[in-house]
């Protein structure tokens, strides 16, 4: 994970350890765990907008009940020498961050914010500014967009959702420069087909490109440089988040990614991204 | 005399008060039984060349005590303000688990790399906050690892996993698997 990932701010308080040096260490020690329940209470979706204000009962920590104050009350006093959580995919834990700092001092804060936005590497993340530099040679601006046609089957018809981002897209465009073709490069978990039929109604207006086919031997060169396949999705996060604008899908952690990545990493204003 | 002695108490006490609000330290007796009111308070008290301090974590009460010199936290010249933030800083980063190896939390990675991120960031405040070593898992593929916690949800449907969920095709009845286990098959199969 820290190869793609840079944990350095995260480090200064929190301490972390590899998987796999963690297995040895299991296998030489005799560890003690503590397997957290899963056991109880799921809550639908809709719940996780809103954060959990009265703590769960004792023995009773579900998934989407678990808040700080159980964390406190109920794994701080474990004895164990491993505690195993499962998933700990909480949104409404980072969306509800506030619960974490009102209350809290200073150093709270300063937790929060080291670990609120895990950066990418140094390295992915200048590979990003390196294709921006070699489109803006050309062209004066460039744009991004997160397509998620597996959308479809968790919130809405597909053909909405890509309507929603094509009418973004055309009216930045119309906005920022009448007449002229925008490079666009266009992030989508689908090929063939259906992929002709997201990018057909942008080409008007775009110049849609994907990363690996356009920069293939920038992408071959930072893998040389990293020295392992690092798989594209990373690359184009990055390159996404040195856009002028982002246009993204508002159901997906990875578009939220991006918004984040640009707003803490680069100090791009919040208007340059619209999540639809 | 004693307007003189009245000005110096008011600024004394409105300083005290800026502090105070500055720094959200809450500055109060420290003898046993006294109670932080289900707020996370710091206690503080000290004499000039040593400094205790103690942390009182929500209303469950999990007093996280510690003292030491001010000499020794480098923050002897600094102005009370200061020295507040530069000792609770290195206090707690004597208290956080990079000092100790010995405890550790393990969490195991769902969904895509989105979900995987937001779960990383959630299990690092885990972490600091149970003062445990955290196991970093493996970055995984899409479907590679299980579906997400709500499992119930996904138990009712016979759904585990997102190739299940995808596919539309239930497969197992089971809830997520013992985390412990997942964690390490994954670790294992990627290694």
């Amino acid at each position: 994970m820290e190869s793609v990932l840079d944990l350095t701010a995260a480090r200064k308080y929190v301490g972390v350890i590899d998987a796999r040096e963690f297995l040895k260490l299991l296998a030489d020690q005799n560890l003690t765990v503590y397997e957290v329940p899963y056991d109880c209470c799921a809550c639908p979706d809709t719940v996780w907008l809103t954060p959990p204000l009265e703590p769960v009962d004792e023995g009773a920590v579900s998934p989407l009940g678990i808040t700080y104050r159980t964390v406190e009350g109920y794994l701080v006093p474990r004895d164990e020498e491993v505690i195993s959580m499962g998933s700990v995919y909480f949104p409404h834990v980072e969306q509800a961050s506030y619960l974490f700092t009102w209350g809290f001092n200073n150093v709270f804060r300063k937790v929060n914010s080291a670990t609120k936005v895990v950066p990418y590497t140094k390295e992915i993340m200048e590979f990003g500014g390196r294709i921006r530099q070699r489109i803006t040679e050309n062209w004066h601006q460039f744009y991004c967009a997160h397509i998620r046609v597996g959308d479809s089957y968790f919130h809405r018809q597909r053909d909405e959702h890509l309507e929603l981002v094509r009418r973004t897209l055309v009216g930045l465009a119309l906005k920022a420069s009448p007449g002229v073709k925008i490079p666009l490069l266009l992030l989508s978990d689908t090929d063939g087909k259906d992929y002709e039929a997201i990018v057909e109604p942008l080409r008007e207006k775009f110049e849609v490109f994907r990363l690996g086919d356009q920069w293939a031997e920038e992408v071959a060169r930072v893998r040389l440089l990293l020295g392992f396949n690092v798989d594209i999705m990373h690359l184009e996060a990055t390159t996404c988040a040195h856009a002028d604008h982002f246009v993204g899908n508002k159901f997906s952690t990875f578009s939220k990614r991006v918004r984040a990545l640009r707003s803490k990493a680069l100090k791009l204003p919040a208007e340059s991204v619209s999540l639809v | 005399m004693g307007r003189h002695a009245l000005v110096v108490f008011n600024v004394v006490f409105s300083l005290a008060i800026l502090i105070q609000s500055l720094y959200h330290v809450t500055f109060m007796d420290t003898s046993p039984g006294s109670s932080p009111g289900g707020r996370h308070v710091l206690h503080f008290h000290g004499d000039g060349h040593t400094l205790g301090l103690t942390y009182v974590l929500g209303e469950a009460g999990l007093p996280l005590k510690f003292s030491g010199s001010l000499e020794r936290y480098g923050a002897q010249d600094a102005i009370p303000g200061e020295i507040l933030r530069q000792v609770e800083l290195r206090m707690l980063q004597e208290l956080v688990p990079s000092k100790s190896k010995s405890k550790f939390l393990l969490y195991t990675p769902t969904d895509g790399f989105g979900n995987q991120v937001t779960s990383l960031t959630v299990a690092l405040k885990f972490a600091w906050l149970t003062r445990r070593t955290l196991v970093l898992p493996p970055l995984l593929g899409h479907y590679e690892g299980p579906a997400r916690g709500n499992c119930r949800n996904l138990e009712v449907a016979g759904l585990t996993n997102q190739t299940e969920i995808r596919k539309g095709l239930p497969q197992s009845t089971s809830c997520l698997p013992d985390s412990l286990t997942t964690a390490l098959f994954q670790c294992m199969t990627k290694s």
